[in-house]
């Protein structure tokens, strides 16, 4: 048992979401120095792009959940500064060491309510604390993490600093928005801050505009003293601080909803504002003229302008619209220039049929209520994923749109709408627009052709008679080269109002289609233009013209809804269709039911699979084995109570092994989930490997290098045999970790060769005496090294040698 | 050189190419970095109309010299892509050339007329002028200049038809060199050696080499086509000289300044006569760069053609024009060492650049947003279409040789009678021949265009002309639309009426009939079930109407008693309306309300109504 389940390895692959900061001024996308890199900072992982090419040249794995603010070390620009509530640690992000973190310091004593990092000088950080509505600024050593108070307000209810640190702005619960100017703190050398008398030094600075602190959403103040106030009716108020004359007020009004973020360009000729109508608006503060980025694929939470890169803004934009209350953020650095995107970071976004949290409560009260030994979580939390067949991507279908992840590069591939939607942010009434919602999505076996599915309801406006009318379109698209291409459109597909539970495919020219009334059809493609076939087969070519697919077997329908669930045996002879909670099996060239009883189970089928000779059926309530050809339960038979059960198994029919995972509700920890993946193998009740985590498991599927696996985080792991080449020789191309490095290393190396000349001219000149500190500790840049590579033909090892101590001194 | 480029220099470290170019009627300088990645330096610099570029110079790593016929040099700065400083020639003759001396570190710079400037690169103040002609009695012009240590002096070495050694403190002419009949347009000294220059004459074959000390020729280079530019690398030991000649091609000569090598040849060219005692040598090895095989479009493709080279101690770097506008570098190690590299002819081949940029946009949709929703060139069906396979299996995969002979000819035939019929019948008011055209190449538009007419005539007699077989191919594409836009069936109407009409006869008995109209069905059918629909909307409407009569019998009833006519009566009760608003009328709201109830209570009554049949 022992030697077996050590073949198993579970290893994370996607870096999991942004992490999304609370403070004014730091943001999960730092630009290094020469505004070349972007460092993404995600959940659990640094991930460091190459804005030229926006290929990722670096990972960097580690927990970053705790961290609430970050900087670069202003004294070493390789490293980054992390800060969680309690200390800070440095990590090396421009090189691969075994361990990534280089220094963690205490901060001491600990700040509470510790915020952001406003401002990063060689000696001290500057960090703003919130606690009990009490605004502190501070300075925390960067050789000692010693924390000292520098300045303290009270009964702040919003504010922001400028970006070089010098301005402090405040909305006061008192009716009051205050200009602070922190110069006397910020510039003065760390040592002396432990002397106080700061705090009347900045109080003397004060200057006040009488403000209404209830409408606020968000503000940014200027490095001249210009504060702008985003409100939650929409408009900008703009207060100009530090001028005695002209002007003291004004108004910028077009946001009709609520002012989501608001920030100076680094210039601060421009004020950038964003909300929910997914628009990013460029206020010229002189001119009184405004500029507009509408579509941006979701509504804005945060703008950021990053010093080291001016004419770039970094925006995050919110993915899920639900009710989650942090939402994943899709991060996306927007040129100023041609405001066309040098770089966007997506995590997976998937549907979940319910939020965790709400689970969660069900969960405890229903534990309150019955008491005991009730773990179980009821709700559906799960969420569904495909997994293309040929280029390894993964589906996920998020309102009327599939986002194809690419997890060989941990990114991102692609969002496809797949029916028309409104791309501008919905605003007021516009909210009751329904946008269509995509159901299921399915692949040919070779990967050419994909069927989705989806429904879109009549809008509800003026009590029509249509308005419980559903249309629903079945959708073939066509893999052309990097895109998908809509061929074919099937409005209700299986007759008005039936909608399709399941959609598979078992051949490279056949797709399944089965209704929640129980009916069965078949599509298959065929050329569109009967004169043009004639000449394409005389031709031979196979996609001169245009493919249709066109409806060849319908069989009968119930008149009962209820979920189905279909799958087709291994060599394809027969289909295997679930209908509520009876299991048929049809014939799959005729459909013509086959006389072969499948007992029924007590709750609705939610999935079915084959693998050898036995049936999986999934149920609510059970997951059991069917042998086939002995008419018999296998011994595999397990109870279990979650709905969206379906989603939490995968078989893997070549390997004949069943992953199954489970999630329950941890009584011990409150709010805590304890979840559990197994392999099975169909014949055994033991499971083959086990393995467990905190993180509820929202869907499992299967892949050619093992069981992949997702949790409610919309983290995607990977369940697989450690030693490949023992198993399989033939599979170590899908090795999906290994694909992983490789990329990396091309990507890392495309990078260094282009920029080795420029890195090698800034030479960073070094002090004697700080050698002794931790922070000075400086590497060689492998990138300085390989320009001496270039036209290394002919060179003797001695003149290289002494060429690459040249470099390294 | 080739047309549009008219000199070609790398500077001093070989970071950058400098241009010059032949754009339209003005001269462009361009600065490339030769590596593209490391260095972003790539600046085009458009000089002014009548401004022509004479000679160009690398006074420093980041200052080009351009000397322009109009008598001014101008000092560009690649880096800031401006001029930064202009130095006037006080003769305003048209300069012949100019030199950076790594000797004396200043800059020479020779007008047409033989004036000879040296100017200070730092300052840029003239140091010294004077005439050639002063020294020298000849009507040669001078194209050329050199500096050398003669005697550890630095030394001038001017080149006409001859070359001259100018003794530049003494302003003396201390040697002369003839040997070429045509004015020289390349001096190369020897670094390492102050006694051995080369050089080079326009429109010749022949490279000499001079000897300072024994005032001779020392060898002669052959290349095997006019040179065109010539650059000389190495040691005592071991050098180089490489060669582009006027036809592009890299010709390298080992050793050329070690003189006991074996000629390899000894031409009895007349010409050669007078050099009698020197050796001559062909080259020792050529590289030609060209396309992969694969590549190879055109002749030009077989032999790229190199615009400049220069050398180093160990690299040959050659520069070559892509596109004819942008410069692809390479660097060939000629030595390893200590021995020569390089022998015989070779050829590199280079594959076209794919230019890489980062592109941010496809089709103008940026990359990082969502791909939108298009269904433009989609097919639109519905879900009643049933088509069984058995059709396909008969008609298109499993036809005999036979059969297509068959249809082959019989196609050749109808056509020929098709074609001599519609000429026959072509009228104006028809649209046959379009709509064929429209059908036959699955052209959307043209079918658009078609079917936009509405006029009953055009209609009937295109369908009417329309050729039966086409008809089904009609009704399939009419389906199709009908189902993307159900709003057009109004304009379809017309034609699928006439189609019926028309080729009614010959739809019904065609093969798979059923199959063949199930798009145009499964539309119909769908039309047909809002029936069900429109008669419920009918029954509500006629039940308002109703309720509206009914209401106004009561009202009439009420006014009757209250003795007012009944044609008056909405406008009166209007302004009893409008009193009740202003508040004049109180005894009226009663009434008023009662109505609003009954009205209230009708659409009550029919929302239930509603519910129930949407529930059923």
């Amino acid at each position: 048992m022992a030697e077996i389940s050590k073949r198993w390895a579970t290893s994370m692959i996607t870096g999991g979401n942004p992490l999304v900061f609370t403070g004014p001024c730091s943001f999960p996308a730092v630009s290094s120095v020469d505004g070349k890199y972007s460092i993404v900072l995600l959940s659990r992982q640094i991930r460091v792009y190459l804005l030229q090419t926006r290929q990722c040249i670096r990972t960097v794995d580690m927990d970053m959940l705790k961290v609430v603010a970050v900087c670069l070390d202003p004294g070493n620009s390789s490293q980054l500064a992390c800060f969680t509530k309690k200390d800070m640690f440095y990590v090396s992000w421009q090189e691969n060491l075994a361990e990534p973190v280089v220094a963690t310091l205490a901060i001491e004593p600990t700040i509470e309510g510790f915020v952001d990092v406003f401002k990063s000088a060689s000696d001290c950080y500057y960090v703003l604390a919130e606690n009990d509505s009490v605004l502190s600024v501070l300075s925390v050593d960067r050789e000692t993490a010693k924390s000292c108070v520098l300045f303290q307000i009270e009964g702040a209810h919003e504010y922001a600093v400028s970006r070089n640190g010098h301005k402090l702005a405040v909305v006061l619960e008192s009716l009051q928005a205050l200009l602070y100017d922190l110069t006397a703190a910020v510039s003065a050398p760390s040592a002396k801050h432990t002397q106080l008398g700061f705090q009347d030094a900045i109080e003397r600075t004060v200057e006040s505009f009488a403000f209404p602190h209830k409408s606020v959403s968000c503000m940014a103040v200027s490095s001249t003293g210009i504060i702008a106030i985003g409100t939650l009716l929409g408009h900008i108020n703009v207060l100009y601080g530090g001028s005695s004359t002209g002007t003291p007020k004004g108004f910028l009004r077009w946001h009709i909803e609520p002012v989501k973020s608001v920030e100076f360009s680094v210039d601060e000729n421009y004020l950038v504002s964003g909300g929910t109508e997914k628009v990013l608006v460029f206020w010229h503060l002189v001119l009184d003229r405004a500029q507009f980025l509408p579509r941006l694929s979701g509504p804005i939470d945060r703008i950021f302008a990053d010093s080291n890169r001016p004419d770039h803004y970094s925006v995050a934009l919110r993915i899920s619209e639900g009710a989650l209350k942090i939402g994943a953020h899709e991060l996306l650095v927007i040129s100023g220039l041609d405001l066309v995107s040098r770089l966007s970071y997506a995590p997976v976004c998937p549907t979940f049929n319910s939020s965790m949290s709400k689970a969660l409560n069900a969960a405890r009260k229903r534990h309150q209520k019955i008491g005991g030994n009730v773990k179980s979580i009821s709700h559906n939390i799960t969420a569904k994923l495909t997994m293309h067949p040929t280029t390894k991507h993964m589906y996920t279908a998020q309102g009327s749109s599939v986002q194809a992840y690419d997890l060989i590069r941990g990114e991102q591939a692609f969002v496809q709408h797949i029916a028309p939607q409104v791309s501008t942010g919905k605003v007021r009434s516009e909210k009751k627009l329904v946008d269509p919602e995509v159901k299921e999505i399915s692949f040919t076996t070779d990967g050419a052709w994909m069927a989705t599915f989806d429904s879109m309801p009549s809008l509800n406006f003026d009590n029509l008679m249509s308005k419980n009318d559903t249309s629903y379109a079945l959708k073939f698209w066509f893999w052309n080269e990097s895109s998908w291409e809509l061929t074919l459109k099937v409005v209700d597909p299986h007759g008005p109002g039936l909608e399709i539970g399941c959609i598979l495919s078992n051949s490279a020219e056949s797709f399944t289609t089965i209704d929640k009334n129980g009916g069965i059809r078949i599509w298959r493609p065929r050329l569109n233009n009967p004169l043009r076939a004639v000449k394409s087969l005389v031709a031979s070519q196979k996609h001169s013209t245009q493919t249709v697919w066109t409806l060849r077997r319908a069989s009968q329908t119930s008149t009962i809804t209820s979920p189905v669930s279909a799958c087709y045996a291994p060599d394809g002879s027969f289909l295997v269709v679930s209908h509520d909670n009876i299991a048929k099996i049809y014939d799959s060239a005729q459909l013509l039911p086959i006389d072969f009883a499948i007992p029924p189970v007590d709750l609705p089928i939610e999935s079915l699979a084959i693998t050898g000779s036995c049936l999986v059926i999934t149920s609510q309530l059970k997951i059991l084995s069917y042998d086939l050809v002995s008419a018999r339960e296998a011994p595999l038979f397990l109870h279990v109570f979650a709905r969206g059960m379906g989603n939490l198994v995968a078989v893997d029919t070549n390997k004949q092994l069943i992953a199954v995972a489970y999630n329950e509700w941890d009584t011990e920890a409150e709010s805590s989930v304890y979840s559990t993946i197994s392999v099975f193998s169909p014949n055994s009740l033991v499971p083959i490997y086990s393995t467990t985590s905190h993180k509820a498991i929202a869907s499992l599927a299967t892949t050619q290098a093992g069981f992949l696996f997702m949790n409610v985080d919309s983290e995607v792991g990977i369940l697989s045999l450690e030693d490949k080449k023992k198993i399989a020789g033939i599979q170590q191309e899908d090795d999906i970790s290994a694909q992983m490095n490789k990329m990396l290393i091309n990507a890392q190396a495309a990078a260094n060769v282009l920029f080795a000349k420029t890195v090698n001219r800034k030479v960073q000149s070094e002090q004697v005496e700080d050698s002794t500190k931790f922070t000075s500790q400086k590497s060689v840049d492998p990138a300085l090294l390989l320009s001496i590579f270039n036209n290394v033909d002919g060179v003797g090892l001695d003149s290289l040698f002494e060429k690459v101590v040249r470099v390294s001194q | 050189m080739s047309p549009p480029l008219l000199f070609a220099k790398f500077d001093p470290s070989l970071t950058n190419l400098a241009l010059v170019i032949q754009a339209l009627d003005s001269h462009q300088v361009r600065v490339q970095a030769l590596v593209v990645a490391q260095d972003s330096l790539n600046t085009l610099f458009q000089l002014k109309k009548g401004q022509k570029v004479a000679a160009i110079e690398w006074f420093s790593d980041l200052l080009l010299a351009l000397a322009l016929t109009s008598g001014v040099v101008l000092i560009y700065s690649p880096a800031e892509n401006q001029i930064v400083r202009e130095l006037q020639l006080t003769t305003s003759m048209a300069i012949a050339d100019l030199h950076f001396s790594s000797v004396t570190h200043t800059a020479w710079c020779v007008d047409t007329n033989g004036t000879l400037c040296e100017w200070d690169v730092h300052s840029y103040t003239l140091i010294q002028q004077f005439s050639l002609s002063e020294l020298l009695d000849t009507t040669e012009s001078v194209t050329k200049l050199s500096t050398v240590l003669h005697n550890s002096e630095p030394a001038l070495l001017v080149g006409t038809h001859s070359v001259y050694l100018v003794d530049v403190v003494g302003r003396q002419v201390v040697a002369q060199f003839p040997g070429h009949v045509q004015p020289v347009i390349a001096i190369e000294p020897a670094k390492y050696d102050a006694d051995l220059f080369l050089t080079a004459a326009e429109g010749d074959r022949f490279i000499n080499v001079y000897s300072i000390s024994k005032n001779a020729t020392r060898s002669v280079l052959v290349a095997s086509s006019s040179i065109r530019q010539m650059t000389l690398a190495g040691s005592a030991d071991l050098s180089v000289v490489a060669i582009v000649t006027e036809t592009g091609s890299l010709e390298i000569f080992k050793d050329p300044l070690s003189f006991d090598v074996q000629p390899l040849e000894v031409s009895s060219k007349k010409k050669r006569k007078q050099l009698a005692g020197a050796k001559s040598k062909h080259c020792d090895a050529t590289i030609q760069y060209a396309r992969p095989a694969d590549e190879i479009r055109n002749p030009a493709d077989q032999s790229l053609f190199i615009c400049a080279v220069t050398a180093t101690h160990t690299h040959l770097h050659v520069t070559w024009l892509e596109n004819d506008s942008l410069c692809r570098f390479d660097a060939v190690a000629w030595t390893d060492g200590d021995s020569f590299t390089l022998l015989g002819h070779k050829t590199i081949t280079k594959a076209k650049q794919n230019i890489m940029a980062a592109t941010h946009t496809v089709q103008g949709h940026d990359v990082a947003a969502p791909r939108l929703y298009s269904e433009q060139h989609t097919v639109i069906t519905d879900g009643g279409m049933f088509q069984d396979e058995l059709e396909n299996l008969g008609d298109d995969d499993d036809e005999t040789l036979a059969e297509r002979l068959e249809k082959i000819t019989g196609e050749s035939t109808r056509k020929n009678g098709v074609s001599k019929k519609r000429l026959q019948k072509h009228t104006a008011g028809s649209l046959t021949v379009v709509l064929s055209q429209a059908l036959r190449n699955n052209d959307n538009a043209l079918l658009e265009t078609v079917l936009i007419n509405r006029d009953p005539t055009i209609v009937q007699s295109t369908i009417s002309r329309l050729d039966s077989s086409l008809a089904v191919i009609l009704i399939d594409r009419l389906a199709e639309k009908l189902t993307r836009q159900q709003q057009r069936f109004d304009q379809m109407n017309f034609w699928l009426k006439w189609i019926i009409i028309i080729h009614g006869g010959v739809l019904s008995s065609l093969p798979n009939v059923s199959h063949k109209l199930a798009n145009l069905h499964s539309v119909l059918n769908k039309k047909a079930s809002k029936l069900p629909r429109l008669l419920e909307l009918q029954g509500r409407m006629s039940m308002l109407e109703q309720q509206n009569s009914l209401k106004k019998e009561i009202l009439r009833g009420v006014d009757l008693q209250g003795e007012d006519s009944a044609e008056d009566d909405v406008e009166y009760i209007e302004e009893i309306d409008d009193a009740v608003e202003a508040g004049v009328l109180e005894e009226e709201e009663d009434e008023d309300d009662d109505d609003d109830e009954i009205d209230e209570n009708g659409v009550d009554d029919f929302d239930m109504s509603d519910v129930e049949e949407d529930e059923e």
